[in-house]
């Protein structure tokens, strides 16, 4: 790294999309996503928390705290020791700096898995996956050393920096000139003492690529218009309702702008299917709309609109000059309000390549993204070898669009194998 | 088996809730009493005043057990209204505001010299709390002079140290104290 990026390391500014995390996260609101690597092995906290320490060296982009200034927060170096405990709580739970040395992530272990639990102001899930990945490689030569002593690691070189993205990229000029509809809510009971139920459906890989290929669509799509009828039949059907089914569909912006930051660098697009344009019952109905929705919305210039829309409202001097528990009370309300726009949310990060000699050693990656008030369930997915695993996290009693999702799939010829939290 | 087998954790701080709810079952009966028995003296007021203080210390000792600048800072802030209160319910003569709270800031701004001198390295984690009891000290002066103080004395003697300390700060660390400033108030 430079020395430059050394010294950047001390403190930083939070990127454009970090600032909003910690004025509107609460207990109830952690905005925490969470990534696990099921190894084939136990896995031992000693050897993992010296995975961690290694993996940290190579990443000091991940050792900051969060400190207060008087108009915005910003990360601050943290040479503290690392915390590495025992799962001992619900998945993508609030991240309490007081009982984690103020690392902005957690790294916990249950049996074989590992997991790192990060709160979004820090990384993107793009990002997250290149550290976690280092901690799994890290944890995989120490643990097999035997099986590395002559090994060194060809990965493919993961140049990066730390840049603001964002400010790098956005157009001053954008406008916005679009109006947005409010988006169903999910019903249902809650589940009691703030729990989370984490559902896997574990998904044939090569059935999927083949089904989605059939029907001329990608696979984001394909499962976005799953999940679009799943809500309908699991939720909406038996609560009548004129709303749409709104589903946001985070955007990763790396790619559009060849861009190595860890910072945060990510937009969303905002499928929306409304019931008198579609009819729900019909898959191919919806994965028609889904499919001309992300066409348009991802159309480059789309997508630097909603960026830079939204770079400049952090931007706006009168935003800048509000001190900083005026903006979180200010960002508070107003997402009581801005959250009632979308359904839920679906994030894809992809494929998650591992070198061939450490495959061995994994079995399972899953992705999950923390439900809220709102947005009372919440999808992810990640693909590795030839499995996808698609997780809702929940925090509704009733299971309805979980089991409608399978239903709907098994439909299609496509196996899918649940695992779950218990909850 | 992928995850750990989880039965209704309560995250509300039990000992903390159950603490608040006997304070305020006895700032009731301490102010019936007091009202019952005697109408004149607002003893009552004390024992509130004592347990307010209490509070403060503990909720912010257990958030921040670290940075021991920031808890100078805090204790001088809580001690200061503390005494400002005691002065106040027993029939204000000023003994607070001439003579206690110039020495608290002395403490104060004595402690966080020694600080500054013996770990200079740290000392960023430190400068915002540094300055911010320096802020603080200043109200005495502010009082000084527009006539509110009887007792100068102490006052200017604490104003002095407040200064000498901020002074000796600048010499030592001015870069990590702008560096904080920057920092803090980085737009």
């Amino acid at each position: 790294m430079r020395r430059k990026e050394k010294k950047e390391l001390v403190w930083r500014r939070l990127d454009n999309s970090a600032k909003i995390f910690p004025l509107s996260s609460s207990r109830k609101y952690s905005s925490v996503f969470r990534i696990s690597a099921v190894m084939k092995d136990k896995v031992s906290p000693k050897l993992l928390e010296k995975a961690v320490n290694n993996a940290l060296n190579k990443f000091e982009f991940f050792k900051v705290r969060l400190r207060k200034g008087f108009f915005w927060y910003y990360f601050e170096y943290n040479d503290k020791k690392i915390v590495i405990e025992e799962e001992k709580d619900y998945p993508c739970k609030y991240i309490d700096p007081n009982t984690n040395n103020d690392y902005l992530f957690k790294v916990t272990y249950f049996d074989r898995k590992i997991n790192i639990d990060i709160f979004h102001s820090l990384t993107d899930g793009n990002s997250a996956v290149q550290f976690f990945k280092e901690i799994v490689y890290q944890y995989i030569e120490i643990e097999y050393a035997k099986d590395f002593k002559n090994v060194v690691r060809t990965d493919r070189k993961f140049d990066f920096n730390i840049e603001d993205s964002y400010l790098k990229n956005y157009n001053k000029k954008a406008k916005n000139n679009s109006i947005s509809k409010k988006a169903y809510i999910l019903k249902g009971r809650k589940i009691p003492f703030e729990a989370i139920r984490a559902t896997h459906e574990i998904i044939d890989l090569t059935k999927l690529k083949e089904i989605s290929k059939q029907k001329e669509v990608t696979m984001t799509q394909f499962l976005t218009a799953v999940l679009i009828k799943a809500i309908y039949l699991g939720n909406m059907k038996d609560h009548q309702n004129s709303k749409p089914i709104k589903i946001c569909v985070p955007v990763n912006l790396k790619k559009y702008f060849k861009s190595k930051t860890l910072s945060n660098f990510f937009s969303y697009i905002t499928v929306t299917a409304d019931g008198k344009k579609v009819d729900f019952n019909n898959l191919d109905d919806v994965l028609k709309l889904v499919k001309s929705d992300f066409e348009n919305l991802l159309k480059p210039e789309e997508v630097m609109k909603t960026m830079s829309l939204n770079v400049k409202l952090g931007n706006n001097f009168f935003i800048r000059i509000i001190p900083l528990f005026m903006k979180q009370i200010f960002v508070r309300l107003s997402y009581l309000e801005i959250r009632k726009y979308t359904t839920t949310t679906f994030s894809n990060i992809g494929r998650i390549g591992i070198i061939a000699d450490y495959k061995k050693y994994i079995e399972d990656f899953f992705f999950l993204i923390a439900p809220e008030r709102v947005e009372k369930i919440k999808c992810s997915t990640c693909s590795y070898e030839d499995k996808m695993f698609f997780t809702f996290t929940s925090i509704l009693m009733q299971t309805n669009i979980e089991d409608e999702f399978k239903k709907i799939l098994e439909e299609l010829g496509i196996h899918v194998e649940i695992e779950s939290n218990g909850v | 088996m992928l995850y750990p087998k989880l039965s209704n954790i309560k995250r509300n701080n039990i000992i903390l809730i159950a603490s608040i709810a006997v304070s305020i079952i006895i700032i009731n009966i301490l102010l019936i009493i007091n009202v019952l028995v005697d109408k004149t003296n607002h003893w009552s007021m004390l024992c509130i005043a004592g347990i307010l203080y209490v509070y403060g210390t503990v909720i912010y000792t257990k958030k921040r057990n670290i940075n021991i600048a920031s808890n100078v800072f805090v204790q001088c802030l809580l001690v200061s209204l503390l005494l400002l209160a005691i002065d106040y319910f027993i029939g204000y003569s000023g003994w607070s505001v001439n003579i206690a709270i110039p020495i608290v800031i002395m403490v104060a701004n004595s402690t966080l010299m020694v600080l500054t001198i013996v770990s200079r390295k740290r000392y960023m984690r430190y400068a915002l709390y540094h300055m911010l009891t320096f802020l603080f000290s200043m109200i005495q002066l502010i009082l000084l002079f527009c006539g509110v103080l009887e007792n100068k004395v102490l006052t200017i003697v604490a104003s002095g140290i407040a200064g000498l300390s901020l002074l000796l700060t600048v010499i030592l660390c001015g870069k990590a104290m702008w560096e904080e400033t920057k920092k803090r108030l980085h737009m």
